[in-house]
């Protein structure tokens, strides 16, 4: 086969249904790394991708779905009236059926009954796939939700974020008011303490000369007498001084023990800013798995009688991403968590993620597979473990399902 | 064939679906139901069979009693046209 005969067969392979003869030849071509098939090939995976979202349930009025349903019923007659479907599905599932089975009844090959059987068995497939498109949808929501809550948060906390800045700001302008005062009240007291000093040095002059007069008889003792007062007049003044200094360092202190307890707050405040981005970030990366093209869903099953738990695997292999979800969980015994495993061929189970259910049963992980995994992940499974996880499953089992 | 189309048509423009309600993720979901139900009914049946019920071409040629080759085609065409009318939602095309 040449490269063309190749290329054309790629949207088939896609959709897989091609035989295992040509699967080999498709694959060996591609082995030989054929860049342009490689190309189309991602291409065409992603035009198979997006083929379920035709499927998003969109409220049609009731008379779209009457008309469809009356369509439905003169292709088919009256016989099968009562095969109505119990809800609305895509239209276009319901009327290439309808005229599958006109087209077939015309062609003559098949019986009216099996044309009948098939229509019962499109309606349960529709219902399936409806279910799918709603689970994805309910998804959705639920991540579309979170981030709204998330955006809220984030604007709470900005704001007072912007509050505590502003108060450590005031408080910063305060601290170097009162620094100002503070170093003048010092040069006052240094001022003071200087003239004390001379006037103590001209009261001990003036008391030798005292000393000295006295024994030659009165004249300059009033004269003593007046320095003395002033000497204590001062001393008074340089106490009141060094008061004042003492109750203004107090301050500063106080001020500054303020100050630090506000910059504390402000960087627990941008930290918790900081985390709430990231979880924004992760938020929208799970919204942008859940809206690219390329999303496939997958089931899980309990694996274990009597649990009511379902899990469903979303991936995207454009995005390259993965999203598990886990519903009626029960809650793990102490010192132990679930852990999710991809299974391929070729590695055996590979830890996908660990996750403890909240209240309502519901658990989930995002992860991204190493690229090497990617495509070849045939099943996924969820075992009970030690918390932290383990390289390899040893707990027992409690969902698993192909992909 | 023509009748179909206009059927299709309606339910685009059906009241329901008022510009204020749709979001980004059904508009693409539109896109690809528009885009399904311009299929032909051949061709949809043939696509449908092999996506949905994971049918091999040979299952699917017993099954409409059809030549081998003729559901190949047809299922290739669907794809082609599909990937024709998808092409705003591809990578390759941003």
């Amino acid at each position: 086969m040449n490269h063309q005969e190749i290329k054309d067969l790629l949207p088939l392979y896609v959709l897989g249904g091609l035989d295992k003869e040509s699967v080999d030849t498709v694959e060996h071509h591609l082995a030989e790394s054929c860049d342009s098939c490689t190309v189309e090939l991602r291409e065409w995976r992603e035009v198979t991708g997006l083929i379920p979202l035709g499927f998003m349930p969109t409220s049609p009025s009731a008379t779209v779905k009457e008309r469809l349903m009356a369509r439905v019923r003169q292709d088919l007659g009256a016989k099968v009236v009562s095969l109505r479907p119990r809800r609305w599905r895509p239209s276009w599932v319901a009327i290439p059926l309808a005229a599958a089975a006109a087209v077939l009844v015309a062609i003559g090959g098949l019986r009216y009954q099996e044309a009948v059987s098939r229509y019962q068995e499109a309606i349960r497939r529709a219902d399936e796939e409806s279910e799918r498109a709603t689970v994805v949808a309910s998804l959705l929501e639920q991540e579309q939700n979170k981030v709204a809550n998330r955006e809220t948060e984030i604007k709470q906390l900005n704001t007072r974020l912007v509050e505590q800045q502003v108060a450590v700001a005031e408080k910063s302008q305060a601290a170097a008011q009162l620094e100002a005062t503070l170093a003048e009240q010092r040069r006052l007291v240094a001022m003071r303490e200087q003239e004390l000093v001379q006037v103590q040095r001209a009261s001990t002059a003036l008391k030798q000369e005292l000393e000295r007069l006295r024994s030659l008889g009165g004249g300059k003792r009033v004269e003593v007498a007046a320095y003395e007062r002033q000497i204590a007049e001062l001393r008074n003044a340089l106490t009141g001084q060094r008061e004042v200094v003492a109750s203004r360092e107090h301050e500063l202190g106080e001020l500054r023990k303020a100050l630090e307890q506000q910059t504390t707050l402000v960087q627990a405040s941008s930290r918790e800013v900081e985390q709430l981005r990231d979880a924004l970030a992760r938020q929208r990366g799970i919204i942008e798995v859940l809206t690219s093209p390329g999303l496939r869903v997958g089931y899980l099953h309990r694996a274990k009688v009597g649990l009511g738990t379902q899990g469903h695997v979303l991936w995207n292999e454009q995005k390259k991403a993965w999203l598990f979800y886990a519903f009626g969980m029960p809650q793990p015994p102490a010192g132990k968590e679930y852990q999710v495993w991809f299974m391929t061929e070729r590695e055996g189970p590979v830890s996908a993620g660990l996750f403890i259910p909240d209240q309502t049963g519901t658990g989930h992980v995002l992860a991204a597979p190493p690229s090497k995994l990617f495509g070849r992940i045939t099943a996924a499974a969820v075992t009970l473990e030690p918390a932290g996880g383990l390289p390899k499953p040893s707990g027992e089992m409690y969902l698993r399902g192909s992909l | 064939m023509a009748e179909e189309k206009s059927e299709g048509q309606q339910v685009a423009n059906d009241p329901a679906d008022t510009p204020e309600e749709t979001t980004d993720l059904e508009q693409r979901a539109r896109l690809v139901r528009n885009a399904l139900e311009d299929l032909s009914a051949d061709q949809r049946i043939a696509l449908e069979l092999s996506f949905f019920r994971g049918l091999t071409h040979i299952e699917i040629a017993e099954q409409l009693n059809e030549p081998l080759g003729t559901v190949k085609t047809r299922i290739r065409s669907a794809m082609l046209k599909l990937r024709e009318r998808l092409r705003p939602l591809l990578s390759s095309n941003s």
